[in-house]
Parts: structure tokens; C-alpha cells; sequence
């Protein structure tokens, strides 16, 4: 059986990072499951835990009062879901569900602020980390803005 | 049969009558036309090489080949954007137009054997990589791991869907489609083409990237190869500019020190990254 820290300095978020410090991270993971349908977040809600995605799919978007879920982007295997749990007031800023079975690994939050913060040198590594995939978030958001696919080329070359 | 656009340049000015044979609708506002010789017809075209169709009274557009017929026959798929576009869109079995070409620089496929292949699409950017991926899948001993990675605004405007669908179930390739507006059966992924590309693996040392889409997607595309360790030289792209001549005369498609008709469409991230970073060059 495969060690929770093993397996997550196989996803590509961790592997970015020192081992040792994904080694000490373990200590704050556990493994999870979500069947298709089920979600993982709800905006507004404390943001308590983040999950590094090891197989299926999520939906991730934002619900609108009395709306169904406007789908913004999906995350796979190897994608890192939440950013809410690092920024205070640790509030999700989005809705996920589980598009079909999905095996992930749940930090929990609290364990792992503590860490960094008595850490500043593995929190940098963190926080930079998450930046990166804030912005290109930040960057698919902009590119979509400018209805990527709508103009530009138009006759085939 | 007219020479190629390197035999000359004056007889490349006169077009070819061809007639429409099929008509095939891609998505609401893109078709297919497949077009045979009214009589002698012009040479072949290589992957990613270009041709000016010319709808009489109307104008001349330049239109990359879709696929590649072996049998005389061109294959053109075309956006309805504009007046010529628009009379292009409109055409019918048994309508004549006239064809110029092929002209420009194309994709070296030859140039990407061995190495792993990375084809990016957006939008109608697929249609002048499609000749790679039937070049690639003839001859796919040749080549490594091959990933294509296809983006479009909605499900509905994807192209070639069935002979994508095809590519995925028979997974000689890797194919990942993604779209930016999902209609409620889309269950594929949702996104643009980079959050699809970083889910895709090759070898940045033994790789070649080919990328064809609107421009902004083009540089971001190439800026993230490149962080990944792909080199600029192996990071191909097509161009869209201002096609008139064909031959590198008129000056109408000029981008910095380069016509994009001769020198392109195809050219190379090392290359076009400058231009692309001047403002309105």
C-alpha cells in the first residue's frame, strides 16, 4: 500500500515542492473519495481544506441565487482544487461538484496554515505555488474575456 | 497544370477555374468545399500551404487546405466572416471559383519524425493542421507520442467532430478537446486551450509543437511551451495576416522583416515572438 506522502509527491502541484516539506505536508493529508454529483465546495462556506485531485474530474463554478451551477472550468488528475483555504477570510469563492468518481487528497487547512506559518520559508514555497495557479486562472479568465475562439482568424489559413 | 508558387510568381497571378463538388457544414458558420478542376488545376499543396480563392466579382481570400487530396481535388474549409467569406459560405454544387497557389511555407512534419508531436487548435485553427494529423497518422511508426489538443468557443463550433470523435476512440493519438462555453450535454472539459496543455505530456527535449488559432491564443500557447523547456525553434505557428499576392510583391502581409505569404504562414516562435510583442506591427 502506498504512503499518503508518496503519493502526494507524485501530484504535480507537489512535486514542485521540497520533499521534505511535502514529506511534512502528509502529516496534515488524507485520502477521499466523491461519487459523480456529489460537491466539494460551496461558495461562501469556511474554506477548512483543499483538495489535490489524483483522478476524475470536477466542475468548477458559480452558482447564481436560485440558479444552477455556471460552469467556469474543469480540474483533472494532477490539478490542485482551492486557493479560499490561504486567504483570509478563508471563505471558498467558488462552487465544486464531482463531474464523475473522483480520488483526491484533502489538506486540511488549519493543520497545514499552521505549518507554514511557523515556516516562512515553506510558505513562501506554498504561497508561491498557489499564485501560480491563481494567475493562470487570473490569465484564462482574461484570455475568455476576449471571446478567445470568436474573432481574429476567419477564413482558414 | 500550373507551376508552384517557387516556379514563379507571374504565372501564380492567374487563377484556376475549379468547381464545387461538396459542400459539407462544419458548424453554423463554417463549410467545407471540396473542389475539382474545371481544367488544368494547380499543383499540390504541402500541410499547412495556402491558397487564394477568388469568387468572381466579389474578391480573393487566402484559405490554408484542409486536407490533402491526392487525386487533383482541394479541400478548403472556410469561416463565413466577410463579403468574400460570405460568397465562399454560400456556394453550391456546380459553383465556379477561382484558385490561385499553393503559396507560403507549410508545417515540416518530415522535420518531426522521431520526436513526440504537440498540435494545439483553437477555434478554425484546426483546419490547416488537419493535413498534419492525416500526414501523421499514415505514417505514425514515425513518430513519438503524438497530442492534440483542440479548443473552441462551444461544442457546437468545434470542427471536424465526427473525424475528432474518430481520433479519440482510436487512440493512435492522444486527443483532448476542450471548450470555453459548455451547452448543457458537453461532457468534456471546460476551459481554454492552455488549462488543456498543461495536462499534456512530452519530452521538451525531443518535441516539436505545432499551433495554429487567433494570435493571443498562439503567444500564450508558445510562452508556456517555452517555460516547459520547449525550444523555440521546434515551436511552429501559423500566421494570419493580410494575404493579397501570394508571390511577396504587394507588401499587404508584411510583418516586421518578413512576408508572411512567402516566409509563412508557418514560421518559428524565435522568429515571430519579437514581432509579436510590437504594438499594431
Amino acid at each position: 500500500m502506498q504512503h499518503i506522502a508518496d503519493e502526494l509527491a507524485e501530484h504535480r502541484f507537489f512535486a514542485a515542492l521540497p520533499v521534505e516539506l511535502t514529506t511534512r505536508l502528509a502529516d496534515c493529508a488524507s485520502n477521499i473519495v466523491f461519487h459523480g454529483g456529489q460537491r466539494l465546495v460551496s461558495e461562501g462556506g469556511v474554506a477548512d481544506t483543499f483538495f489535490a485531485i489524483r483522478s476524475g474530474r470536477v466542475a468548477v463554478g458559480v452558482r447564481p441565487p436560485a440558479g444552477s451551477l455556471a460552469l467556469i472550468e474543469t480540474l483533472h488528475s494532477g490539478d490542485l482544487l482551492g486557493w479560499s483555504w490561504l486567504v483570509p477570510p478563508h471563505r471558498w469563492r467558488f462552487d465544486a461538484v464531482a463531474i464523475e468518481p473522483v480520488r483526491a487528497i484533502q489538506l486540511h487547512a488549519a493543520c497545514v496554515r499552521t505549518y507554514l506559518t511557523e515556516h516562512p520559508e515553506a510558505g513562501y514555497a506554498v504561497a508561491t505555488g498557489i499564485a501560480g495557479i491563481m494567475a493562470e486562472r487570473l490569465e484564462s479568465s482574461r484570455l475568455r474575456l476576449l471571446d478567445l475562439y470568436g474573432g481574429g482568424r476567419a477564413a482558414g489559413i | 497544370m500550373q507551376p508552384a508558387s517557387e516556379h514563379g510568381a507571374a504565372v501564380a497571378m492567374r487563377p484556376a477555374l475549379y468547381r464545387v463538388i461538396e459542400v459539407g457544414r462544419e458548424t453554423a458558420d463554417a463549410v467545407t468545399l471540396v473542389l475539382q478542376p474545371a481544367a488544368d488545376g494547380i499543383a499540390s499543396a504541402l500541410p499547412g500551404e495556402f491558397n487564394m480563392l477568388w469568387a468572381s466579382g466579389v474578391g480573393e481570400v487566402p484559405v490554408s487546405c484542409s486536407a490533402l487530396s491526392g487525386m487533383g481535388l482541394l479541400v478548403h474549409t472556410i469561416r463565413d466572416v466577410g463579403r468574400v467569406t460570405h460568397a465562399l459560405c454560400s456556394l453550391t454544387g456546380g459553383g465556379v471559383i477561382g484558385v490561385r497557389g499553393p503559396f507560403g511555407r507549410g508545417w515540416d512534419v518530415g522535420s518531426a519524425r522521431g520526436k513526440d508531436v504537440v498540435i494545439i487548435a483553437g477555434g478554425l485553427g484546426l483546419a490547416p493542421l488537419r493535413p498534419v494529423v492525416h500526414a501523421i497518422l499514415g505514417r505514425r511508426t514515425d513518430f513519438g507520442v503524438v497530442s492534440l489538443v483542440v479548443g473552441a468557443r462551444s461544442a457546437a463550433e468545434l470542427l471536424f467532430r465526427a473525424e475528432l470523435d474518430s481520433w479519440w476512440h482510436e487512440r493512435r493519438i492522444a486527443v483532448r478537446t476542450i471548450v470555453d462555453r459548455p451547452s448543457s450535454g458537453w461532457a468534456g472539459s471546460v476551459g481554454i486551450v492552455t488549462n488543456e496543455l498543461r495536462r499534456v505530456t512530452f519530452d521538451p527535449g525531443n518535441s516539436v509543437a505545432m499551433v495554429c488559432g487567433p494570435e493571443i491564443m498562439m503567444r500564450v500557447v508558445a510562452t508556456r511551451l517555452t517555460e516547459r523547456g520547449l525550444p523555440p525553434t521546434r515551436t511552429l505557428l501559423s500566421l494570419e495576416r493580410n494575404m493579397q499576392c501570394g508571390a511577396g510583391v504587394c507588401g499587404h502581409c508584411q510583418l516586421g522583416g518578413a512576408f508572411v505569404c512567402v516566409d509563412g504562414p508557418v514560421m518559428t516562435w524565435d522568429v515571430v515572438a519579437p514581432l509579436l510583442a510590437v504594438p499594431e506591427l
